[in-house]
């Protein structure tokens, strides 16, 4: 029972289908829950917190105002935009550009396709208005900004009902001005609506990544600004007096006032939580280099963490819009659960993209599926068990998966039903492997190198030949697993990344004027972490994006200096840094070739002193207690007796030997033949490959 | 299980090339690699044929496998471990001058087993004036350097000599040494990941892995043949070169088996302009307009390059008489292949149009040591309702403005639509020091460039640019429900 003047903090993560709970003790007492989540994602919000105040021994109304801090991450912004139902956006930009969201620099999802389709317009080309004004790329003002032809516009938009106005001119980033008062004018115009500036969004070099941004940010804005509102008043109705966070795309939470200033940060505000939570499982286990796989019913999510940090990338597409901010880089294929397995008229077995989704969803789960999917092969083989699905909430129907299989897959390979199952098992490996290496290779890195972390449903059915194909030595399935994100919730710092574009050539480089600009930066990063009370304690990093004289790619490199002055041997030692990156990168590197300088960025991180997990003793190795049966599995050299452990019996110590499984609520762990696991501190399953280092 | 497990090992080569593209691509200097996506990454066997293939656009398509098996050919028995060789020859495989292939052997079971290629774009090949695009040329001489099959490296001894040869002959050499070096790596890496997976599923393994993929890719062509509007059939198109006569696709096609037979012997003579079309790159634009649906399922290769039949008497712009030129083939000629092709199978539209109005900058005749041109075409050809330009353009990436003036040398000042679907673009050049040509169109499209002195000074194809002149591009909206109509 929890007694009165305790601190909690709570981690909300709401996903399509659960909304994850994460309430955290200050003395590390973790309690996890998850509630079925609700359109009104608030109510769902709400509902969970409720219950597991019940865990804790309080109610609802009694656990709020003990509840210091909030991390929430949250879909609306995602779903908005996924589903193209943000609000009507006007954009006003320079006049001569008023396309430049619709040509998308001639980016093409698919190079061959002569009748690919544009994306759905979230601003038609009658709400885009180009009005006269023009700066040049060195601040000049070529021509001034036309205030009437503004506010024309404006009255235009307002009349055709715009809810938010996007405002993007030719190098804003340099000198904002014409931006500035453009925002004047629409406030004076129609008080109260949306603007989105795009030198405050993404102050950085070129126009289509940078209006495709903000016009995103106009889209999605008024969506999160009205679910934050609306969730705070809830929760402070319900007596909730601490702070509420929300998740960010770039991995840390910032207040509910700045996000909904930049809403377009929240775009992967749901998964942000996971990647962090993987960082910090990783810490505890001992383990620094990470690639984390998240598989759900639709969709395999990959990312990496090196050195325990979070891969980022400015390179995101999300609903074939561009956004350019600093994301973390979780690459995404059309691989999960409710992946389709079929044959092409060329004979040959494929599995996904098309996915049979939740509803009708795989053929096993009885609602009119009939077409065979990953689960259902899982269920076939062995590794799901019908009657534990979701704890056994869900029933699921063998003979239908089997049948499912058996007509789109065995017979017209004229192959057996198992056979079959062992196949699309197969291709799904292979195909999340070969998504793996292209994901490392791109960074110059080696899978080898990595421990996979494995979430989500379906994650730790495949993890364990996923290590085999990868040739990994570790697999970490988190005791966590069912609530990751929202665990990653509860220890998030804040975090606010802040760039500007500054093009200059290395060699002549003005190092009071970098000086000035890195604290102009660091001050607007401050600024946006002000208004919150968890930390005074700041951490800053800087970096500089460089690229050789010539490419277009440009990387981003740790400003290597211990000091906040720049000096001239820190530029040095940054450039030797950014060639042993590009070598690193691209197996290349040109120590004479001229180095420029693109952007400026600083990342300002609030460090929050969180309650980490406290770690509980080892006890024996024998794990029998913890055996609710024996059951017949199919793995590749034929079908196993196989070991199931309850992973609710399961303590830290137990030592389990493949090929076994184990079952929780949520998730099934497949231990395969070969491998060896152990249940650590903290309750995550730790599998070691013995065919580590054997995969190309 | 052989089967899947050869289709997984497809995969993986297919896999491979992707991997080993992408590191070329992010590595490469030259912007017709980074913007125009002029490059394609490849694995052979080898028997030069080709097993698996990424590349940035569809010239490229037959021309690795083209080169490598002339290769394999000319060098037959003295190819070593450690070898690196080069080739750059339009008649030798190739599609036009300056467009490189360098290409790696991979020893298993104690032999020459694979080969590992990439194949590029270079900026520059010392051709009459700066960059690939040669409108005055009447001969492959005046277009690039031919480069014939040399080693760069022999036995893993870098060969200075062959190398300072090569860099000696372009006005962009540190261009060009990036890209060689962005080559060597990435046809290094995809030496090393079949090494791996020789180590790890043996050499017999991926063979019979490589043999069913190109089986396979040849059963789902044949498939896509079958379902074609009209199996037998011709069509033409044409269009006239300034100067010239005019050019003439002519195709008929006949269903032979599981293959398609295409005649283009009723094609006109080779031109005496550069608008000539390889073999190479025939065949490329042929898979195109009839793969395209293929082409984004699968990577291609030998099975699907050979899925077609091509039959051409000598002398024909789309077999051109050597010593032709033909830099301009692929521009002008093969969407006359696709408009020919689309009317001889029924097909409702050609997968290409005409080519975007473009032009080539270049620091002036003779003013720099080092110059590397600038092919500026700030937009696309549009379709309503459909995203970016046709496949002709490949990954094509359209200029920033803002990067484009940062760079210094031009400001774009507008590029919209009209109200009619079409982009206009306008583009000032900044300073003083430029020239210029303006490839054609095969649509009398070229821009217009508008400024206070004369445009055209002593060459009759290049323009003499002032600060300050406007070059207007406009850029014809493309149809797509009916055959692309080319002069």
């Amino acid at each position: 029972m929890a007694t009165a003047n305790q601190k909690w903090n709570l981690g909300i993560d709401v996903g399509g289908t659960f909304t994850d709970i994460v309430l955290s003790g200050p003395d590390g007492d973790l309690h996890t829950t998850k509630t079925p989540s609700t359109k009104d994602q608030s109510d769902g919000v709400l509902a969970g917190i409720g219950k597991i105040a019940g865990h804790a021994g309080l109610t609802l109304e009694s656990l709020l105002p003990e509840v210091s801090i909030i991390v929430h991450g949250t879909t609306v912004a995602t779903n908005a935009l996924l589903e193209y139902r943000g609000v009507k956006v006007g954009l006003i930009t320079t006049e001569g550009f008023r396309d430049e969201l619709e040509f998308r620099r001639s980016y093409k999802e698919s190079t061959f396709n002569p009748r690919l389709q544009a994306p759905h317009p979230i601003c038609p080309r009658r709400l885009r208005i180009g009005v006269p004004e023009r700066v040049d790329s060195n601040g000049g003002v070529l021509t001034p900004l036309n205030e009437d032809a503004v506010r024309e516009a404006v009255r235009f938009l307002v009349a055709e009902g715009v809810e938010a106005i996007a405002v993007c001119y030719l190098f804003s980033f340099i000198r904002p001005d014409h931006e500035r008062r453009t925002r004047e004018i629409i406030e004076e115009e129609s008080p109260g609506l949306y603007i989105s500036l795009s030198h405050e969004v993404l102050p950085e070099i070129r126009e289509y990544e940078r209006v495709s941004t903000t016009v995103v940010n106009a889209y999605v804005g008024p969506a999160i600004k009205s679910y934050v509102s609306h969730l705070d008043d809830k929760l402070r109705s319900k007596g909730f007096a601490g702070e509420l966070f929300i998740m960010q795309s770039n991995g840390g939470m910032l207040t509910a006032a700045e996000t909904t200033r930049h809403a377009v940060g929240t775009l992967l505000s749901g998964p942000a939580g996971g990647v962090t939570a993987a960082a910090m499982i990783g810490e505890l286990s001992g383990y620094k280099n990470l690639m984390t796989v998240d598989m759900g019913g639709t969709s395999y999510d990959i990312s990496i963490i090196t050195n325990l940090t979070p891969g980022m990338t400015t390179e995101s597409w999300l609903a074939r819009y561009r956004i350019a901010l600093p994301m973390l880089d979780i690459h995404t294929i059309g691989a999960g659960g409710g992946s389709i397995a079929w044959i092409d008229d060329g004979g040959a077995l494929r599995v996904g993209p098309e996915s049979a989704g939740s509803l009708p969803g795989p053929a096993c789960y009885g609602r009119g599926g009939t077409r065979p999917t990953t689960t259902d092969v899982n269920l076939i083989l062995g590794y799901l068990n019908p009657d534990f699905f979701l704890g056994g909430e869900m029933k699921l129907d063998v003979e239908a998966a089997k049948e499912a299989v058996r007509l789109h897959v065995a017979d017209p390979l004229g192959i057996g039903v198992i056979e079959a199952a062992q196949a699309i098992s197969e291709i799904v490996n292979n195909n999340m492997a070969d998504a793996s290496h292209l994901v490392t290779t791109r960074r110059g890195l080696d899978p080898r190198d990595f421990a996979l972390v494995a979430v989500g449903g379906a994650g730790a059915l495949h993890a364990g030949r996923q290590a085999e194909l990868l040739g990994m030595a570790s697999v970490l399935v988190p005791a966590a697993g069912p609530v990751f994100c929202a665990l990653g919730d509860t220890v998030a710092n804040l975090k606010v990344s802040e760039s500007r574009t500054y093009f200059a050539n290395l060699a002549t480089l003005d190092l009071a004027d970098i000086n000035a600009r890195f604290d102009d930066l660091e001050a607007v990063a401050r600024e946006r972490l002000a208004g919150q009370n968890v930390t005074r304690d700041f951490e800053l990093k800087r970096s500089l994006d460089l690229r050789y004289e010539g490419e277009v790619h440009e990387l981003t490199v740790p400003l290597r200096t211990r000091t906040r002055r720049v000096t001239a041997l820190n530029v040095e030692a940054t450039v030797r840094a950014f060639h042993e990156q590009h070598e690193q990168l691209f197996a290349h590197k040109d120590v004479a070739h001229p180095v420029e300088l693109l952007t400026l960025r600083v990342e300002v991180v609030g460090v929050r002193d969180t309650v980490r997990p406290r770690g509980a003793s080892f006890g024996g190795e024998n794990a029998d207690e913890a055996i609710k049966n024996v059951r017949p599995i199919w793995f590749a050299g034929g079908q196993a007796d196989t070991r199931v452990y309850d992973g609710d019996k399961l303590r830290p110590g137990h030592f389990i030997t493949g090929p076994a499984a184990i079952e929780n609520w949520g998730t099934t762990i497949i231990i395969y033949p070969q491998q060896e696991a152990l249940i650590d501190a903290y309750g995550n399953c730790i599998i070691e490959n013995g065919q580590a280092g054997g995969a190309q | 299980m052989t089967a899947l497990a050869s289709q997984i090992l497809q995969n993986r080569l297919v896999a491979i090339c992707r991997e080993g593209a992408e590191t070329f691509r992010r590595m490469a200097r030259s912007p017709l690699v980074m913007q125009e996506g002029q490059y394609a990454c490849a694995v052979l066997d080898a028997e030069g044929r080709l097993l698996a293939q990424e590349q940035g656009e569809p010239s490229q398509l037959a021309a690795v496998r083209d080169t490598v098996r002339r290769l394999v050919d000319y060098f037959s028995f003295n190819i070593a471990d450690g070898d690196i060789l080069l080739v750059g020859d339009p008649y030798f495989g190739g599609t036009s001058g300056g467009h490189l292939t360098v290409v790696r052997p991979v020893q298993a079971g104690g032999d020459i087993a694979f080969f590992a290629a990439v194949r590029f774009a270079a900026v520059d090949l010392a051709g009459d004036v700066s960059g690939l695009m040669q409108p005055g040329a009447h001969e492959v001489w005046q277009e690039s350097l031919r480069v014939t099959p040399v080693k760069l490296n022999r036995g893993g001894n870098p060969q200075k000599d062959v190398m300072r040869y090569i860099l000696r002959n372009t006005r962009a050499p540190d261009c060009l040494r990036a890209d060689l070096a962005a080559a060597f790596a990435s046809t290094g890496r995809v030496a090393d990941k079949i090494d791996a997976i020789v180590e790890t599923h043996g050499l017999e393994a991926l063979v019979r892995a490589a043999d069913h993929g190109i089986a396979y890719a040849r059963i789902r062509a044949a498939h896509s043949l079958d379902r074609m509007a009209a199996p037998g059939g011709t069509g033409r198109a044409a269009l006239s070169e300034d100067g010239f006569a005019p050019v003439e696709v002519a195709v008929s096609i006949a269903r032979a088996g599981q293959t398609l037979r295409i005649d283009f012997s009723g094609s006109s003579r080779t031109s005496e302009g550069s608008a000539n079309l390889t073999p190479s790159a025939t065949r490329a634009a042929v898979v195109t307009q009839l793969f395209s649906g293929l082409l984004e399922e699968l990577a291609v290769n030998e099975g699907l390059l050979e899925a077609v039949e091509i039959v051409c008497s000598a002398d024909r712009c789309v077999n051109p008489a050597y010593p032709a030129a033909v830099s301009l083939g692929w521009r002008l000629v093969s969407p006359l292949v696709s408009a020919a092709l689309a009317q001889a199978t029924g097909s409702d539209a050609a997968v290409f149009s005409a080519a975007a109005p473009a032009m080539v900058v270049f620091e002036a005749v003779g003013s720099a040591a080092q110059s590397e041109p600038i092919l500026l075409s700030p937009a696309y050809r549009p379709a309503e309702g459909l995203a970016g330009s046709d496949p002709l353009d490949g990954l094509r990436m359209l200029p920033s403005a803002e990067e484009l003036e940062t760079a210094g040398a031009f400001r774009l000042l507008a590029r919209q639509f009209d109200g009619e679907g079409n982009i206009l673009a306008e583009v000032e050049v900044a300073r003083e020091g430029f020239e210029a040509i303006l490839p054609p169109t095969g649509d009398d499209n070229r821009p217009a460039v508008r400024q206070r002195r004369p445009l055209v000074r002593d060459r009759s194809n290049v323009l003499d640019l002032e600060a300050g002149a406007v070059v207007s591009f406009s850029y014809a909206r493309r149809e797509t429900g009916g055959s692309h109509a080319i002069r």
